[in-house]
């Protein structure tokens, strides 16, 4: 059974809707709104990304159900991302991000885990000079506070 | 939302920082205010309060006191090193609220410049420790049960190490005693590495390799309302601890449903320091009445428990459960075997008696003739000569008359392994020493003639020889019985001169639709394992030879 999308810049995008409900938004208002043609619009996404999340959820269109849990690993993994999310998620940051906002709010846990995932293989390794200039970040702690936060977590370091 | 960068949305960084590092997180935290706050109770999920194996110096660094409580409502894992006591100690008594898990490691910290003293760090106080570090273990030792009452989604505390660490003392075992054996220990669970561990209902208790003193179980204990639920028990390696001891443990579990109870070294003297006579004493004495309802399993191998000791085990335990004993290498022996087949000849399936010298032929014989639910018997020798004796008995008795009896039934028709040695010695005569002659005896002399002579009556070998036949086929036909039997181990015992016999007897396996495993003794290799696995095609289920 077809669904439609509307993107924020009126882009229709016709799915299955198997494909449409890997999203949880989409699943919920499917449900309450019935059987019905009517397009479902998602002002908060735009074409060039709804057309992304669409292929992800087209390729993961029959992997099961994830079943929430943030019990027992104190971290997981990060690097065991699937070689076709890899490839996938080889966009610049901007992409990145959209994908990963979008993946939020049309809640689509596994996207935003491999998105998530992706910005913390970027993070990994990297001073926080280098992470501010990855990132765009400003700095408003001062030397001292730097210096300071830095001793208090020392305890942590696993390195 | 559009224009927004995800890492403006706390949430997502709380995410990002779930798969990050310590040190990725700890540099995280510096980058700026809004990431510091979500990036910084990430870091305190795991409390490490010991040695990082990883970390680059050598120096310990704990976080202060001040920080931990003010991070205590995040702390989910604490991992502590019994080493550090006396640095530890403070953080203990930190009300954390939301501990899901704790385990505590024995790292042995590499010796500094001295030998005895090894400074670390803590926020430039130095602490130095010697000998008190055991205090400081016992005081530790206090802190678990707190913690366990105190943090209700605390489900896993792991003790244990794989080198030997210490135990608590009586006073302070008295003291928590119903923490570990409570309702509250429930949720200390146990490692393959664990020195004390309890279960509800799941997990086993091992309780292995105490190094210091006496661990007195409290006497207090057995009074209480609540009695200690376990019901897979293992005692293993407990150097320290009394045989009476380790037995007062079992008795407090009533519904104990199975016992490992392994040996302990004797190196340590614990046990030579009690006379058997009051290790007899406190057996009978613990163990006077029906202390087990449900046990089903009871493994005391090597343990060499003495047949008293064993009767009196067997006879504190109910009818009706008990289905498998493991006596192996023990004084299992007359009385022992009394009491089994008093009580538990229709229960037991799995018998294991092997290396048990008070365990006679008969006493075997008798359970294979008893003990119709036995699927798995193993044992020394079974003579033949027995069987046959028995089977005699049994005709004269019922009908007064010599006559060639068939096999008398064996009640254990669904016995799956047998893993016995049948001495064919005849009743009489013959020494051991012609018994198991090799094949060559039919041309040598026997040792039982002046060499040189000849003999009149026909030469022992062949007399024994026809006496063999007649008792392989007394012991096939009794096995053709087993209708289930998957493996049969013979060691030794079936003496078959030539092809033809040994085929004889195989054709009453044939008979075993069941029969998957062959192991035969070293006699039997002279034959070859090709033209054995030929004899015995007409086995359907047969797989092959296996090795002794």
């Amino acid at each position: 059974m077809p669904v439609t999308l509307v993107s924020l810049d009126n882009e229709n995008y016709v799915v299955d809707k198997e494909v449409a409900e890997r999203s949880i938004l989409i699943k919920n208002m499917l449900e309450d709104v019935g059987e019905t043609d009517s397009p479902i619009p998602l002002p908060n996404v735009t074409s060039t990304v709804l057309k992304k999340v669409i292929e992800y959820c087209e390729h993961h269109r029959n992997d099961p159900i994830q079943v929430p849990d943030e019990t027992d690993d104190p971290r997981k993994r990060s690097n065991d991302i699937e070689e076709w999310d890899m490839k996938f998620m080889q966009v610049d940051q901007e992409m990145l991000f959209e994908i990963i906002l979008a993946a939020n709010y049309l809640d689509i846990k596994p996207l935003l885990d491999v998105g998530c995932k992706t910005v913390a293989n970027i993070i990994k390794g990297k001073t926080p000079e280098e992470i501010r200039k990855a990132f765009n970040i400003v700095n408003d702690f001062t030397p001292e506070e730097e210096a300071q936060i830095r001793k208090e977590n020392e305890w942590a370091e696993d390195r | 939302m559009m224009t927004q960068s995800p890492l403006d949305l706390s949430e997502i960084r709380y995410m990002i920082g779930f798969f990050l590092s310590s040190t990725d997180l700890i540099s995280c935290t510096q980058v700026s205010r809004n990431w510091k706050a979500s990036f910084e109770p990430l870091i305190w999920r795991s409390l490490w309060l010991c040695r990082r194996p990883l970390r680059r110096d050598d120096t310990l660094v704990l976080p202060s006191i001040s920080a931990v409580e003010q991070n205590a409502y995040h702390v989910q894992h604490l991992t502590m090193s019994t080493n550090l006591c006396p640095a530890i100690l403070p953080y203990l008594t930190v009300n954390f609220q939301h501990l899901r898990s704790i385990k505590v490691v024995c790292h042995n910290l590499k010796p500094s410049k001295s030998s005895t003293t090894v400074k670390i760090n803590v926020n430039n106080n130095r602490y130095n420790y010697t000998k008190e570090q055991e205090e400081y273990e016992m005081l530790l030792w206090g802190v678990i049960p707190t913690l366990l009452r105190e943090n209700p989604a605390l489900n896993e505390v792991e003790i244990g190490s794989t080198s030997i660490c210490s135990m608590p003392s009586s006073t302070l075992w008295n003291e928590h005693a119903d923490s570990f054996f409570g309702n509250l220990g429930q949720r200390v669970t146990d490692s393959t590495k664990t020195l004390v561990g309890n279960s509800f209902n799941k997990k086993p208790l091992t309780l292995q390799r105490t190094a210091i003193g006496e661990m007195e179980i409290p006497t207090h204990y057995s009074t209480t309302t609540s009695p200690c639920f376990i019901k897979t028990l293992e005692l293993f390696k407990l150097n320290a601890l009394s045989r009476s001891t380790q037995l007062n443990v079992i008795r407090q579990c009533p519904f104990l449903q199975s016992l490992h109870w392994f040996p302990c070294h004797i190196e340590n003297g614990a046990d030579e320091s009690e006379s058997p006579l009051s290790i007899a004493v406190s057996f009978t004495a613990s163990v006077r009445s029906k202390v087990w309802s449900h046990l089903n399993l009871l493994d005391a191998e090597w343990l060499c428990l003495s047949d008293e000791q064993w009767s009196c085990f067997l006879e504190s335990i109910s009818q009706g459960d008990l289905k498998q004993v493991y006596a192996k290498r023990s004084g299992f022996g007359k009385q022992a075997f009394a009491s089994l087949m008093n009580l538990h000849k229709s229960s037991i399936r799995t018998l294991d008696l092997e290396a048990c010298p008070g365990v006679t032929s008969r006493m075997l014989i008798l359970v294979l003739r008893n003990c119709t639910y036995l699927e798995d018997l193993g044992a020394d020798a079974i003579k033949v000569s027995d069987i046959e004796q028995l089977q005699e008995m049994e005709v004269k008795d019922t009908q007064g008359l010599w006559a060639s009896a068939a096999p008398s039934k064996w009640a254990c028709i669904g016995l799956k392994s047998l893993r016995v040695e049948f001495d064919m010695a005849p009743k009489s005569t013959f020494s051991p020493a012609t018994v198991h002659a090799s094949p060559e005896c039919l041309n040598s002399q026997s040792s039982l003639l002046p060499p040189g002579s000849l003999s009149l009556q026909p030469s022992p070998c062949l007399t024994q020889n026809l006496r063999s036949q007649h008792y392989n086929q007394v012991v096939f036909r009794q096995i053709s019985t087993l209708k289930q039997l998957e493996t049969l181990y013979i060691r030794e015992g079936i003496i078959c001169s030539t092809r033809l016999q040994l085929r004889y007897c195989f054709e009453a396996l044939h008979q075993l639709p069941e029969l998957k495993h062959l192991v035969l003794g070293r006699d039997m290799q002279c034959f070859g394992k090709e033209n054995i696995k030929e004899m015995l095609k007409a086995a359907r289920s047969f797989q092959g030879l296996e090795e002794p």
